[in-house]
């Protein structure tokens, strides 16, 4: 194991992420760029297109670490591009909880901050979205297949954080610290993003160093599970899915919000995003202190 | 396995097709960003009529290139990936290798699936493109309803493969174009009565605006068909996969 040329392979690799997307990122929110609802339909959706190119950029930057420092491209196997898909030894239940499982604690981290304000919960804006509220299992179902289907984006960042850099960072510090380090990178990549809106939108409390702390815990623990579901796995997939799903899936609690129904600290993003997280969170935990006892049984 | 899909990556002539896939890119990019900035500035209140003109056309592009992709893959991808190994008797090759017929008929319905995930990705990112900076609202809606159909689309293009490929395991190369044959000829009779006997007033009521419009107002259609054509069409390609291999076995070397 030379950590000499992990940290060297580390480095370049974050230097083409950062400089890919950051470069990209900055100068367009400089140029007037923003998710803010004031925005004509014309920015947002080029914020849109934007963030799908972004999400391209870690496998492009994998790509271009491996040809400059000459790792090789297997698709399979150690070190690989982990692209394989194997369902014998129950791994297929890692692409049921990459589908489901997110969905479900997003729904749990919904009714958890329902608890705090009850009167947001207005099942009558299902209504806007042409929906009853018996039939939306089948719409967050729909919404939970086309993310699965349409997990390219997901799989570009997932190629270059869950297959690249957490292993690489496991081999110099450990399967812990890399869980925690590699959340706080990919935390980090985001912050152009989060200063402009992404996430938590604008006008919040501490915004937007709140907005980056939240945020980067967030993909700490987000972070664990992927990674967790990659190594169990033994490929990136269920990690892509799950991404997706977490990114894209319709869910009751948030499609019911009505947003000037909660006063206080709860109309600020941040905390309506500290609260709901919480079920993930606790998985995560669990995880990160029980992640060396699953060294062994990990298929990886 | 690996080694075989790589193989009908390169009888497929994999290279030029992903070229082609960058190459329709490259035209939608183009006419994006800089042929609708440079006749249809958006910030122009003046020219609305230009920028609706012009984002139908990029719209229309999008779905035709949409449109003809699935096609070509549904009408061409299946019977060249049996032609190619068929016609140079390669197959009897590998079948002489530590290859069993499953693992040959795996590699063919595992190389489909990626073809299929590759267009599905390809549309999906291309669409998030032609939606970027779009104004006017009927373009808008046509993108997105459109958009929202494509995974019935793929989902479409899997369950038709699922019924012509054990055609082709079971008859060869040459033969198991029947299905697709069949296929063909049975929509062509069906417009020609349809032409002769049927209404030909609806051909005037639909259209592709209109087609859209009625999914943007009936979401809970379009949800059951995204929910429907995934579960019709995976575990049909399933099936058919186990189909194959049996009749693979059973046709054994006999090659035409």
């Amino acid at each position: 194991m030379n950590k000499q040329m992990t940290k060297k392979r580390i480095r370049i690799y974050l230097l083409c992420a950062f400089g890919l997307v950051w470069g990209m990122m900055i100068p367009y929110f400089a140029l007037g760029g923003s998710y803010s609802a004031q925005d004509t339909p014309y920015r947002q959706n080029a914020t849109g297109f934007i963030l799908s190119c972004s999400m391209l950029c870690p496998a492009l930057s994998v790509l271009l670490t491996r040809k400059v420092t000459k790792e090789g491209f297997p698709f399979t196997g150690t070190n690989s591009l982990l692209l394989g898909i194997s369902l014998k030894d129950r791994k297929w239940i890692a692409y049921l909880l990459a589908m489901f499982l997110i969905p479900v604690c997003m729904e749990l981290g919904g009714w958890i901050f329902y608890l705090f304000a009850p009167g947001a919960c207005d099942p009558s804006l299902l209504a806007d979205y042409g929906v009853t509220a018996n039939l939306f299992p089948l719409v967050s179902l729909a919404s939970i297949f086309g993310a699965t289907t349409g997990c390219i984006g997901a799989l570009g960042e997932e190629i270059g954080w869950r297959t690249y850099l957490y292993p690489k960072l496991e081999e110099l510090y450990g399967r812990t610290k890399a869980c925690i380090f590699g959340g706080v990178i990919w935390g980090v990549w985001h912050f152009p993003a989060i200063a402009n809106g992404h996430s938590f939108g604008t006008g919040y409390w501490g915004e937007p160093f709140s907005g980056f702390v939240l945020f980067t815990l967030n993909c700490i623990f987000t972070g664990t599970l992927l990674y967790v579901l990659t190594m169990a796995a033994g490929s990136v997939w269920p990690a892509a899915i799950m991404h997706a799903v977490n990114n894209s899936a319709y869910t009751y609690t948030a499609l019911c919000f009505r947003e000037d129904a909660v006063q206080g600290l709860l109309s600020n993003s941040v905390f309506r995003l500290a609260i709901t997280d919480i079920p993930v969170a606790l998985i995560a935990v669990i995880l990160l202190v029980r992640i060396k006892r699953f060294g062994k049984n990990f298929y990886y | 396995m690996a080694g075989l899909l790589i193989k009908d990556y390169y009888t497929m002539r994999g290279k030029q097709k992903l070229a082609a896939l960058g190459g329709f890119w490259l035209l939608l990019f183009v006419v994006r960003f800089v042929l609708i900035p440079t006749f249809a500035p958006p910030d122009a209140s003046d020219r609305q009529v230009d920028r609706l003109a012009v984002e139908t056309i990029l719209v229309t592009l999008y779905i035709t290139i949409d449109v003809f992709l699935y096609l070509y893959v549904i009408w061409t991808v299946v019977v060249n990936l049996m032609k190619a190994d068929d016609g140079r008797k390669t197959k009897q090759y590998y079948l002489s290798l530590p290859v069993s017929h499953r693992q040959y008929v795996q590699s063919k319905y595992i190389f489909f699936l990626i073809v299929c995930f590759v267009l599905h990705s390809f549309t999906t990112l291309a669409s998030y493109m032609v939606m970027s900076n779009m104004v006017t609202e009927q373009a808008l809606t046509l993108i997105v309803q459109f958009s929202n159909m494509q995974i019935s689309l793929t989902c479409l293009t899997i369950f038709l493969a699922a019924l012509e490929l054990p055609f082709y395991f079971a008859l060869g190369a040459k033969k198991g174009k029947v299905f697709k044959e069949g296929l063909a000829i049975g929509l062509f009779f069906i417009v020609v009565i349809y032409m002769m006997f049927g209404d030909l007033e609806l051909f005037e009521k639909i259209g592709l605006l209109e087609f859209c419009m009625y999914l943007g107002d009936h979401p809970m259609a379009v949800t059951g068909v995204i929910l429907i054509s995934p579960i019709l069409s995976l575990p049909s390609f399933y099936v058919s996969y186990r189909l194959s291999v049996g009749l693979s076995e059973k046709r054994g070397d006999n090659h035409e």
